[in-house]
């Protein structure tokens, strides 16, 4: 299948927060209990539909521990989209966001779109960082927020699909330039300005939050 | 040194002790080496062998170790260690007949003859078995005090773990995702007749036999990656802690604590040297104090670079390194597809370097398919189309690095893979459409490469750019599946004539350090690639045919050379003769 649009996304945050697993439930829709961890970055790919435009997704997954910092920001620059990601047990791992943030807005184009994600939701009984703090935090920082939980499936198609969407909008009102591929966008051979009418949006709105 | 053949008072002193081994084989063993090997029924962390070739290297392996377990210098060493009240002379001709065991040592794990006569799962590469490791590894990590159980090393002291220590939270959480893909496979198919042998008998559960139950079942399993795990923390926040405690003064040594931290300096731990950690537990059956001491070498050593600064800069100098190799060994084709990709900067070969591979290569694991077939061979799971296990792989890798020694010698590794991966490279050049250039990687890797483009499935365009970031990063990255351990002969071969063609120390002069070997003990490692013959990996048996055939050969061409020139010389004086007439005719008209 052609793609109208190529984004470049990164995942980043702290280690063990569940990057890989977030990406692995998104791309091959499983979840493995037991994780290798990530040493510098992998990848991986997936086609999605965002209102009738087929956009591939390429998704850069990043080592968590702090000795891979100078190696993985390299890879910011180049992104269309981000995923910041915290765990919802561990607070440590949501104090940590701002340094997280500040780097990634040092290193990344201007127009890069950052989503917070608070992972492990289906955990609700260790909860150490609520809801509305994540909320609050994203509100704080200008960023779009969700709940998800990679061992469920729930929620993680929305993140990714959601951040898509932003960052249609913005090749829509003219905020990306398409043709420099600093940008994080690459335009492929199917049509990109014509809406497909017919073919139903998969993505719904995201939930908010999860595990209720 | 002494050099290679010369028959020293040594080789006659041991010559009666090879003798006796010849007339019993393996089945006696010294008073310290090899137990395990008497149990025929048992096969110790590998599998059962078929080939004879392999068998006769790890008798002669065996024998070797126990000539070194005997060398004069290593039993006053041990002695010495054990108590230190004793006062003794360390002889330096003994030094250098114990410095010449090892090399030879070295040698005979690096060599692999008869490849030929080999399954695509076999190898006389490293050292085979883990019963031989056990004593092996340490030796070449110079560890006199191995065999020294009793001793109170510092490792009891630091094993009162301080929890508030600042890496010890980073360490638990790898530590909780780890050794699952080492221990996977023997759970699998291969669970009936592998057994690990637990050498320690430290094992807190009495129904495990050692390392790996014979039970399967993932409760089993969960059980024994517990034990394990638990011990994997043990010894790598050991390793971490250990600066701090002598700080502290906590740990008493004859030289003073001070001095000693200083020596050790900060260590900083690096996602991945827990798995240097695990295979080094695994392969010596959770004897602490051997992994621990061994780690800690590793760390201190080979690892020094990436664990004595907070960020992996200089295992990114390391990765830079590789096409610089490619380019001096004449691969100026891949060195274009790496350099238009922008890969010359070796990204994909991080966890390579950082890791010794052990990270990177996951080989698949087979279900348990065959339960109710009662397997009393192990022939029959070790088939010629099995997968063999992650850890045997990385093993035989281990013992290459540790028998070459030097730290630099990874990143030849490495580039040696990058030449085993050169067709697919190749085609990538070529191009074509989608799903020619797949099916094309597909059949060039045997279906180990799967690639993600970043272009669309039905793209049937000829001019699609493959020598693209993403593209060749996913090849190279993402390492081939189930190799076999002929491919990884393949490679270290390679990297050994690289290693030896292109001295690192000229490719490398401006980029590596002046001390690369920190601690003294490792300079006998460069000593070794100085002063040893070209060929140092080949065994000296192999290398004794080897000159015979050349001289042979010499011998038969060395007539020739003569012949030619006086045929040459008559030819050119013909040549000369003729032209110079020519030429005199010519002449002719013009007067």
């Amino acid at each position: 299948m052609s793609y109208s649009y190529l984004f470049k996304y990164i995942i980043i945050g702290d280690t063990g927060v569940g990057k890989s697993c977030l990406l692995l439930q998104f791309t091959d829709k499983r979840f493995q209990p037991v994780h290798d961890l990530t040493i510098g970055v992998e990848f991986g790919a997936r086609m999605i539909n965002i209102d009738g435009k087929q956009v591939k997704l390429q998704i850069w997954d990043t080592a968590g521990q702090e000795s891979f910092r100078s190696i993985t920001r390299s890879y910011y620059r180049g992104a269309a989209g981000a995923l910041l990601v915290y765990d919802i047990t561990r607070r440590e791992t949501f104090h940590h966001l701002t340094t997280w943030l500040e780097d990634a807005r040092r290193h990344s184009n201007s127009t890069m779109t950052i989503m917070l994600v608070g992972n492990k939701c289906d955990l609700d009984s260790r909860r150490a960082v609520s809801y509305e703090e994540g909320k609050k935090f994203a509100q704080q920082h200008d960023l779009i927020f969700l709940e998800t939980s990679a061992k469920n499936d729930e929620n993680v198609e929305e993140a990714f699909n959601y951040t898509a969407r932003i960052i249609n909008e913005k090749i829509e009102k003219g905020i990306i330039d398409v043709t420099n591929e600093m940008n994080g966008v690459k335009v492929g051979n199917a049509p990109t300005a014509t809406t497909n009418l017919l073919e139903k949006p998969t993505t719904s709105e995201p939930k908010g939050k999860c595990c209720g | 040194m002494r050099k290679r053949g010369d028959s020293s008072p040594t080789t006659s002193e041991y010559s009666d002790v090879t003798n006796q081994q010849e007339q019993i084989t393996t089945s006696s063993s010294p008073r310290i080496v090899l137990e395990e090997i008497n149990n025929d029924h048992i096969i110790v962390g590998n599998y059962h062998h078929q080939s004879s070739k392999i068998f006769a290297k790890v008798v002669k392996l065996e024998q070797l170790v126990k000539q070194i377990h005997q060398n004069k210098y290593y039993i006053k060493r041990i002695k010495f260690v054990k108590d230190q009240s004793e006062e003794i002379v360390l002889n330096e001709n003994e030094k250098e007949q114990f410095t010449d065991l090892l090399n030879k040592l070295r040698r005979l794990i690096l060599s692999s003859p008869d490849r030929e006569s080999l399954e695509e799962n076999e190898t006389t590469l490293g050292c085979i078995k883990d019963s031989l490791r056990q004593h092996v590894w340490p030796l070449l990590l110079h560890d006199p005090d191995h065999l020294c159980k009793d001793k109170q090393t510092v490792f009891h002291l630091t094993k009162k773990l301080d929890k508030t220590h600042e890496q010890y939270e980073q360490v638990e959480k790898d530590v909780e995702r780890s050794l699952f893909k080492f221990l996977a496979p023997f759970f699998g198919r291969y669970n009936k007749s592998i057994v690990y042998v637990n050498t320690s008998n430290a094992s807190s559960t009495s129904n495990l036999s050692g390392g790996v139950s014979k039970n399967v079942g993932s409760k089993t399993m969960n059980l024994e990656l517990n034990y394990k795990r638990k011990n994997l923390s043990l010894v790598v926040n050991s390793i971490l802690q250990t600066e701090k405690k002598l700080k502290q003064n906590e740990i008493l040594d004859e030289e003073s604590p001070e001095k000693l931290a200083e020596k050790v300096g900060q260590l900083y731990y690096f996602q991945g040297f827990h798995e240097i950690c695990s295979v080094l537990l695994l392969t010596f059956q959770d004897s602490l104090e051997t992994t621990f001491r061994c780690s800690y070498r590793l760390a201190m050593n080979h690892f020094h670079d990436a664990m004595h600064s907070l960020h992996l800069d200089a295992i990114m100098k390391k990765c830079r390194m590789i096409i610089k190799i490619l380019e001096k060994d004449g691969h100026d084709d891949i060195c274009q597809v790496l350099r238009k990709s922008d890969m010359d900067q070796g990204h994909y070969a991080l966890s390579w370097i950082l890791t010794w591979f052990a990270h990177v290569i996951d080989q698949d694991c087979h279900d348990k398919e065959d339960e109710t077939e009662t397997v009393s061979t192990s022939s029959k799971i070790l088939n010629e189309n099995s997968i063999m296990p992650t850890l045997f792989i990385v093993q035989t890798l281990f013992d290459v690095f540790l028998a070459v020694g030097n730290p630099m010698f990874v990143v030849y590794v490495a580039a040696s893979v990058v030449i085993e991966r050169k067709e697919e490279l190749l085609i990538l050049r070529n191009g074509g459409s989608v799903a020619s250039v797949r099916e094309k990687l597909s059949a060039a890797s045997g279906g180990r490469t799967e690639v993600d483009f970043p272009f669309s499935a039905d793209e049937d365009e000829e001019n699609l750019n493959y020598v693209e970031f993403t593209v060749v990063f996913g090849l190279l990255n993402r390492f081939p599946k189930n190799v076999t351990l002929r491919w990884i002969e393949r490679v270290i071969g390679r990297a050994l004539s690289m290693w030896k063609e292109h001295d690192y120390r000229s490719l490398f002069a401006t980029e590596i350090p002046n001390d690369s070997f920190p601690f003294p003990y490792m300079k006998e490692c460069e000593h070794l690639t100085e002063n040893s013959p070209p060929d140092y990996w080949r065994d000296e048996e192999e290398e004794r045919l080897i000159q015979e055939a050349k001289r042979k050969a010499a011998s038969k061409h060395s007539v020739v050379p003569a012949t030619t020139l006086i045929v040459g010389g008559i030819a050119l004086a013909i040549a000369v003769y003729i032209s110079a007439q020519s030429w005199f005719f010519q002449s002719i008209p013009f007067k």
